[in-house]
């Protein structure tokens, strides 16, 4: 997956997963900041999400260089989520995943 | 003259081709970051500036991608959740563990995901035949709803059940219901989260310092290229050669493939460990005539500890479970105002076949039971030591017929108990 955009740091972002209720299993997803040198990122977040579920993370985008937003799926062939990036009420990215995959944003002043 | 104007005609052509930028290569003047924007555009990656450096969290991306190819384990466990971790496991009756109405030959400590159910009908209970109905509720996964970011964790944290024994047959004893029973279990590994999910986080956490160290140098790679698109590419292909003709400068990214191989097999690890094990304490009380003696001030109080482990989640959705069950029962008569004690342990395995949201399974246990105190505790309160077996088959998503049967060690009648269950899943 290419580059999905670019969030502001110091500006919140919103998050969003919508897993299909016709998934088999849980899917996980880990969304990791990757620090400027010299600094410090936030701890990654992991987390697991249940079929038919959402998941909504609301966060400040810190100081980074890069947002790495890591999905795990069920290999199934009908296992799927949605993924939507905003700022400021702004879609930065909004789309689909039927298998692992990553995506990334660039993190710049 | 002729020679000439040809000649002439060459270099003019041949300098007019040259001016005329390629879409891989803008021309040599512009500056790093328009030639970074034309590498971005030629990529179908977003434009977004500074160009450099978004086009090297480009090409970390594309190298984060290659390493799925490579991660293997990641692919392989990521088939095995569509068997092996479903949503909330479904467990065989729902709500009567530690009542004549369970099947399984150890019950679950594993809570309903949301609410479930069962009716048996239990035969030789040394009491006639009953009717054991029990339902069971998930209070924080009912609250916090399926579509809540806490729904996995919820939904398999606690439950709490009610069991309804009815004497259908009772050999003269009366018919009706005779007591009233409830019942508790909290996941304490769900409650603590798992160790899984640490190690997950630990893995990014590996994979953050490099990442760190890895986009400014491709960055100031990128900046010094004359062809950022070809620099790109060969960052991404780990090629020192290619690096040193267009990049004028090498980049070290060996480890990077190694981390985030390692990265993704733990998240991958992690989602499918959710339903691995389980450590809960359980609770149960009953209030009636459990004793048969027409005296309705009985009154029995347990903890439990129950524990399993699945030894072999695998692809093929088949799983091998331990299971333990230990604890205390206090037992008080009421017609003889006197009470009793005992402790309570039970081993067994479980095999299990999954396919889809249905799980087939076969059980087999050693229930052992030492009474304190005189007389001897009703069939109600504890079984003795026995042997019990449980097989269940499902006949739609959430819906199961078990088998139970409980042969006594001491001698005595055989108890077979047959139950429809039932349970409410997500987004069904």
């Amino acid at each position: 997956m290419p580059l999905k955009g670019k969030l502001t740091a110091g500006k919140s972002c919103q998050i969003t997963i919508d897993c299909s209720p016709a998934m088999p299993g849980t899917s996980a997803v880990a969304i990791v900041w990757i620090p400027k040198p010299n600094t410090s990122a936030p701890l990654p977040i992991v987390t697991s999400i249940a079929p038919g579920a959402r998941i909504q993370q609301t966060v400040a985008v810190p100081d980074a260089q890069m947002l790495l937003v890591d999905v795990d799926l069920p290999i199934d062939g009908v296992s799927t989520m949605t993924l939507t990036v905003a700022q400021d009420a702004t879609t930065i990215a909004i789309g689909p995943a039927d298998s692992d995959t990553e995506w990334t944003f660039l993190v710049a002043p | 003259m002729t020679r000439r104007l040809v000649l002439l005609t060459v270099l003019l052509v041949g300098r007019a081709a040259a001016a005329q930028p390629t879409a891989d290569a803008p021309p040599a003047a512009a500056s790093s970051e328009d030639r970074c924007k034309a590498a971005l555009d030629a990529r179908g990656a977003a434009p977004v500036a500074p160009h450099c450096a978004a086009l090297a969290v480009d090409v970390a991306t594309a190298m984060l991608h290659a390493s799925r190819a490579n991660a293997g384990s990641s692919a392989r466990l990521g088939a095995t959740i569509a068997a092996a971790a479903r949503q909330p496991r479904i467990t065989d009756t729902p709500g009567a563990q530690a009542s004549a109405g369970q099947t399984a030959a150890v019950a679950s400590g594993e809570p309903v995901a949301t609410a479930g159910g069962s009716v048996a009908a239990v035969g030789d209970t040394g009491q006639g035949l009953q009717l054991v109905t029990a339902l069971a509720i998930n209070p924080a996964s009912i609250v916090l709803g399926e579509t809540s970011k806490q729904s996995v964790w919820a939904s398999r944290l606690a439950d709490i059940s009610i069991v309804l024994p009815l004497d259908v047959d009772s050999g003269g004893g009366g018919k009706g219901f005779r007591y009233i029973g409830g019942r508790f279990r909290l996941n304490t590994l769900a409650a603590l989260q798992s160790a899984e999910l640490e190690r997950a986080v630990a893995a990014y956490q590996t994979l953050q310092p490099l990442l760190q160290a890895l986009l400014p140098a491709i960055t100031t790679r990128l900046e010094s290229a004359s062809d950022p698109g070809k620099c790109a590419a060969a960052i991404e292909d780990a090629s020192d050669a290619a690096q040193a003709t267009f990049c004028n400068g090498t980049v070290n990214s060996a480890a990077l493939l190694t981390v985030a191989t390692a990265a993704r097999a733990a998240l991958a690890q992690y989602r499918e460990d959710v339903d691995r094990k389980y450590l809960s304490i359980e609770a149960r009380f009953d209030r009636g005539d459990l004793n048969a003696d027409m005296a309705k001030k009985d009154a029995l109080l347990a903890g439990y500890l129950a524990a399993g482990y699945g030894l072999h989640p695998t692809a093929d959705g088949s799983t091998l479970e331990l299971r333990a069950r230990a604890g205390a029962v206090y037992f008080h008569d009421g017609a003889s105002d006197t009470s009793r004690t005992a402790l309570y342990g039970a081993f067994g395995i479980e095999l299990a076949v999954v396919r889809d949201l249905k799980r087939y399974s076969l059980s087999g246990a050693l229930e052992l039971t030492r009474q304190r105190g005189d007389g001897v505790m009703p069939p109600a309160a504890v079984a003795g030591n026995a042997l019990r077996f449980g097989a269940a088959i499902p006949l739609d998503d959430g819906k199961v017929i078990s088998v139970g049967v409980t042969v006594p060690l001491d001698g005595g009648e055989s108890t077979i108990a047959l139950s429809g269950d039932w349970s409410l899943l997500f987004g069904k």
